[in-house]
């Protein structure tokens, strides 16, 4: 009986040291010092559809309808990221079982897609199970070595999620201990990202009762500042821009009752659209000066050629992409057949005629040196099809795009 | 061989552990047999007819007649769907006219042909089934051609993309591993045939986990009664016999192990072969489809077998590991308890780990990957091992191989030289810390049972476990839960009239938003317009939600209308607070069966301790004593379980009561959705009252046996093995679902919301727990009826 009780309560032991250091306390989240790799601000669009891409010297990733895919300038084809033989990458198959299958994205508007230390993260459905539930995940660049790194993304927003400096910033929907709701702006170290329920760091957070942050991603980080707005929950669309000091935690309020939505940053300067439901402005701001000021090129063109919709999709110190509108009468058509591409004096330079789908967010890419605008074509509804505008030719005027073709 | 034959009656001679076996072969036969219904049925000799008269033609033209066909009987089933309406009949032949013209007919030519088919609904459909799977077997056996000869073009292109060309890559080599398998295997002859047992057999790996606790319960017995009878020394005395004595033993745990993985998985075949067929056993596995991965070259009668010598390896290896685990470290319960967590190990690696990860290895040479027989034929992957690529099967068998012959090599050394593990200094350290006992009954049975069974640390690891149930921080909720939660909160309440108001006063609201506000368009410039147009962009999204979250509330409304319609004053309560009390699935049934796990080590000795020791009958010779001390103990378990209760159930109620904010509580039970339909009268508090009796009522149920079979067994670890094999018997005949055998468990008390939502009638709650209390006290009375003899 003396062995049986040993026994025992060397289990009992066991078990209670493994439960209590399951609860360990959790620290202030820190990144590698080495990481001061800035998110790329011209993938930032203010639209809430996101197509996340990412480019490497060989080829670009990116996720549309449910399959991860990959395009490869070597071949000249876009394939899913899936190598086995086998394989149909069918969403009829047994689609579990194609590694380059993501599944519907449940959390949020758009997807996720990152690039970090040559491993790629992604959103995916749960590969294991049936029930459709979200996940992140990261893998070798050829799609080989998928490791789940947060097992539920419940109220995790995927669309939201961006890389900035070493660490992985998100917005969450959070029920508080108090059983008030709230939206938060979080971040954690990249390669802490498994431990999120630990290590996670609440920077922002806004009731939802009152307020409520617009659609899309409605913060951006810039050096070690993040910007965000936060919007009223109501008829008339106001709301108050702050900035965020990353490195001492500090809070400022930049302009209030005013709806100051994030559209881009060209260098150091931020561009807001201003508006209160109907009237729409470009503003600067700037960070050292602390100064808004009005983005004379941008509105200049929108006072010259008012059937060009207000807002610029891609905004880099280059060029700007601005929606064309057609009017047929007292009614507004359509706003996404054409393109126009601006430079920062507001002179035209190109159009891209019906075929650009600025929904799909175009964001410009360097790959070799060589700076590319990346969209989807026209093909993107029925089949998948990448086009690369060399910005070089852009801003010379032409507009011929390289065209990647689903195999 | 006389040894081998003392060994084998020690288990054939305890009738408990053979009913357990069979107890375990039922459940597992009923839920493979429910599994079974699940599948597509197709009617079989209705299928072998037709197959019959395909055979016979051309593959080609029987292709296309089952096409035909199949495109016959769907349409008069639409017919039919239609209506016969002059209105209905006419939209059918709008709609579906142009299959008729596929085949070069108008559509009443091409249903003419279908008329003998037309009254008897059931047998169409039936027919309808044969076709469908047919012309599915006959498409996959031209689509398996193909597969098979474009294999070298595929593989030549996936090496051909940049990220898998790179030739030290896994994918690359995982590319040319692929093709060289496949192509091994030649272009076997796809035969189409019954298929559906086939694809029923070798699906759940799970099973093999009460194979593994069948194989625990037999080593226990085979490797410390000795040691409980005091007879380990003798066994000793002979130098000479131990090896052979160890080889036995090891002997006829295996054997032990391989009869109940035939037993069980042979009647799971059994079942599958009588209730589903497999068609031709000669056939190639790939004429399955759902094997068209397979690399082997192995008939269906092939995999059948393998669908029993798969998991029966499985089942050798960890009989192998578990008999020299008994060996080596000596004391049965920490051998078992290192088996367990073993087995633990081996399903969290299976079940968590990705097929495609770093260490997908662990995921396949694993006891658990290895009894996953479907998923082996069915899936092709390959194991990364540094890079390459190395297939699954031959690597998890060679690794079992080693593992199977070194427990055993090593369990006869160590058994024959005496190599184990030694008393520890804590062990002796303990010693000399003494708590003494008490003269005094109840004081001496807190004391067994607090200090000697180490209660006081049962009660801290639940206190623990309950700590981390309770939701002390945040919760994170999506966007459209969270619309949807205040949405609910604005309408929350009994359900009047002005409840619908509400809903269409948002909807309107949601339109004219939708809409950018039409009244003032007239006033605006073009570039106003314009600027609106955007609003409306940015705005878009969110109104859609807003309105898919409305559609939902409707959605609720509209069922929760079914219950007011019979007079029932229905409140609305969002499910985002209804659903973690009344919608918890089995989670709380999950948590209780852990528990009680725990409690068992605590609880089990109460009785058996003093008739292990002899002490029971002397306790027993002071007549007038006997209820006094039989009942002092069953209150101190009492008491003991009433904390651990407290500790661990209790919060969880009132956890979900405070974070999700509940008010309603005089709301009628059918307020919650998944009860709108049900009968009879009871309020949301009432229900939840009930609850929390009943699962206190099951619990002193399963208290009591424990003290029951504490008395019965008259052993420690005996009444261990059997008390923790009915709890989780008597959980999983509640786990498996049945409505009938789920409210005759004695667990039925921690499932009754599942038992209530099932049931749609009131009355069965108060039944149950009437039944349980009855079982309970029945349990006491008969045990103290034993004792006091």
């Amino acid at each position: 009986m003396k062995s049986f009780k040993m026994t025992v309560f060397c289990m009992l032991i066991i078990l209670v040291l493994s439960i209590a250091s399951c609860n360990r306390k959790p620290r202030r989240s820190t990144a590698s010092e080495n990481d001061t790799e800035d998110f790329n601000v011209t993938e930032f669009s203010s639209l809430s559809s996101r197509f996340p891409v990412i480019a490497t010297e060989e080829g670009l990733y990116y996720i549309l309808k449910s399959f991860l895919y990959y395009a490869d300038l070597k071949t000249q084809k876009t394939y899913p990221l899936c190598f086995k033989l086998g394989c149909r990458h069918e969403e009829e198959d047994n689609m579990l079982n194609c590694d380059a299958y993501v599944g519907m994205n449940l959390n949020g508007d758009g997807n996720f897609l990152g690039q970090y230390k040559g491993k790629l993260y992604l959103c995916a459905v749960d590969h294991e199970e049936a029930e459709m539930r979200n996940q992140l995940v990261s893998m070798e660049m050829d799609g080989s070595a998928r490791k789940i790194l947060i097992k539920n993304m419940n109220g995790i927003d995927s669309g939201t999620m961006l890389f900035h400096r070493g660490f992985l910033y998100y917005i969450t929907n959070a029920q508080k201990e108090s059983g008030e709701f709230a939206q938060q702006i979080r971040r954690i170290p990249i390669d802490q990202i498994d431990q999120i329920d630990e290590k996670s760091e609440v920077l922002v957070s806004i009731a939802r009762k009152e307020k409520h942050f617009d659609s899309g991603i409605p913060f951006l980080p810039l050096k070690d500042k993040l910007y965000y707005t936060e919007e009223y929950y109501g008829e008339d669309m106001l709301g108050d821009f702050y900035c965020y000091d990353l490195s001492s935690g500090e809070e400022h309020l930049l302009a209030e009752s005013q709806l100051l939505l994030i559209s881009g940053a060209v260098g150091d300067h931020l561009i807001l659209l201003k508006s209160d439901g109907y009237n729409v402005q470009h503003l600067e701001y700037s960070p050292e000066s602390a100064d808004f000021s009005e983005a004379t090129w941008l509105n200049k063109l929108h006072e010259q050629h008012p059937e060009w919709a207000c807002q610029a999709s891609c905004i880099n110190e280059d060029f700007a992409l601005m929606f064309t509108a057609e009017i047929d009468g007292d009614t507004v058509v359509s706003v996404d057949t054409d393109l126009k591409v601006v430079d920062t004096h507001g002179n035209l330079l190109c159009e891209i005629k019906d075929e650009a789908k600025p929904w799909t967010s175009p964001q410009i890419k360097t790959i070799k040196g060589e700076k590319y605008l990346v969209m989807f074509g026209p093909d993107y509804v029925g089949d998948t099809t990448v086009e690369l505008y060399k910005v070089s030719d852009l801003l010379q005027g032409k507009a011929e795009p390289q065209r990647i073709q689903r195999k | 061989m006389k040894l081998l034959y003392y060994e084998l009656r020690k288990l054939l001679s305890k009738p408990v552990f053979l009913l357990l076996v069979l107890f375990t072969a039922a459940v597992l036969w009923v839920r493979f047999f429910m599994n079974c219904d699940q599948l597509d049925y197709v009617d079989r000799a209705m299928y072998r007819a037709v197959k019959k008269e395909m055979e016979a033609l051309p593959a080609e033209e029987a292709l296309l007649r089952l096409q035909r066909d199949r495109d016959g009987l769907m349409l008069l089933s639409f017919q039919k769907i239609y209506g016969e309406t002059e209105e209905g009949q006419e939209l059918f032949r709008r709609q579906f006219s142009g299959i008729a013209e596929r085949y070069g007919m108008s559509l009443a030519d091409f249903l003419s042909e279908y008329d003998a088919y037309a009254a008897d609904d059931e047998e169409r459909q039936k027919l309808q089934s044969v076709f469908n799977t047919l012309g599915e077997q006959y498409n996959y056996r031209e689509s398996y051609h193909e597969f098979i000869t474009d294999l070298p073009e595929r593989a030549e292109e996936l090496s051909s993309i940049s990220v898998f060309s790179h030739a030290g890559s896994f994918s690359y080599r995982s590319i040319q591993k692929s093709l060289r398998d496949y192509l091994s295997l030649g272009e076997p002859e796809i035969r189409p045939d019954y298929d559906q047992g086939v694809k029923a057999v070798g699906l759940d790996y799970n099973s093999i986990l009460f194979v593994f606790v069948l194989t625990l319960g037999a080593a226990v017995i085979l490797f410390s009664e000795e040691e409980e009878n005091g007879l380990r020394k003798l066994l000793f005395t002979t130098a000479k016999g131990r090896a052979e004595l160890a080889a036995v033993k090891w002997g006829a745990l295996l054997f032990f192990s391989a009869v109940f993985v035939f037993f069980l998985y042979g009647g799971e075949i059994l079942i599958a072969g009588v209730r589903l067929g497999f068609g031709d056993l000669s056939r190639s596995i790939q004429s399955v489809s759902d094997f068209r991965d397979c690399v082997y070259q192995l008939s269906v009668g092939g995999y059948l077998i393998m669908s029993i010598l798969l998991p029966m390896t499985a089942a050798l290896i960890f009989a192998s590991l578990t008999a020299f685990l008994f060996i080596f470290l000596k004391k049965p319960w920490l051998a078992a308890g290192t088996a367990a967590v073993f087995i633990g190990g081996n399903y969290l690696f299976y079940r968590f780990l990705t097929e495609n990860g770093g260490l997908n290895a662990l995921k396949f040479v694993n006891l658990f990957g290895l009894s996953d027989v479907y998923a082996r034929f069915s899936v092709y992957c390959n194991i990364n091992f540094f890079g390459f690529p190395v297939s699954v099967l031959p690597t998890v068998l060679a690794a079992g191989a080693v593992l199977l012959i070194a427990g055993g090599l090593f369990g006869v050394l160590c058994f024959s030289k005496g190599i184990g593990l030694n008393e520890s200094s804590a062990f002796r350290l303990r010693r000399k810390i003494r708590i003494h006992g008490s003269v005094r009954i109840f004081v001496q049975e807190n004391y067994r049972l607090y200090i000697g069974a180490f209660g006081v640390l049962v009660i801290g690891i639940l206190l623990i476990l309950g700590y981390r149930k309770t939701e002390r921080g945040e919760r994170l909720l999506s966007n459209a839960d969270y619309l949807y939660y205040t949405y609910g909160q604005e309408i929350a309440g009994e359900i009047t009239d002005e409840t619908s108001a509400w809903i269409v006063k948002k909807q309107e609201e949601l339109s004219l938003e939708a809409s950018g506000g039409t009244a003032e368009d007239a006033e605006l410039t073009d570039e106003e317009r314009m600027e609106a147009l955007f609003a409306a962009q940015v705005k878009s999204r969110e109104i859609e939600e807003k309105q898919r979250v409305l559609m939902r509330i409707q959605e609720e409304l509209l069922l929760l209308e079914t219950a007011r319609s019979k007079g029932i004053p229905v409140h609305y309560i969002s499910k985002i607070q209804t659903d973690p009390i009344y919608n918890n699935g089995n989670a709380y049934l999950f948590s209780a069966l852990l528990v009680f796990l725990i409690l068992c080590f605590t609880l089990c000795p109460m009785f058996s301790q003093d008739e292990e020791s002899g002490m029971g009958r002397l306790v027993r010779t002071v007549k007038f004593g006997r209820n006094r001390i039989f009942f002092t103990r069953y209150l101190v378990m009492l008491l003991f379980y009433t904390g651990a209760f407290l500790l661990f159930f209790f919060p969880y109620p009132i956890n979900v009561l405070k974070t999700y904010r509940m008010t309603d509580w005089e709301a009628p039970l059918q307020s919650v959705i998944r009860y709108v339909h049900t009968e009879g009268n009871m309020t949301l508090r009432g229900f939840l009252v009930l609850w929390i009796l009943g699962t206190y009522v099951s619990g002193t149920g399963f208290v009591f046996l424990m003290a029951f079979l504490s008395g019965a067994c008259r052993k420690n670890s005996t009444t261990m093995i059997v008390s923790a094999v009915i709890i989780a018997a008597d959980f999983l005949v509640n786990l498996i679902g049945f409505p009938v055998m789920s409210s005759l468990a004695l667990s039925s008390g921690f499932g009754v919301t599942e038992i209530l939502a099932r049931s749609g009638r009131t009355w069965v709650i108060p039944i149950i727990l009437l039944k349980n209390a009855g079982i309970t006290a029945a349990v006491m009375l008969l045990h103290r009826r034993v004792f006091t003899k």
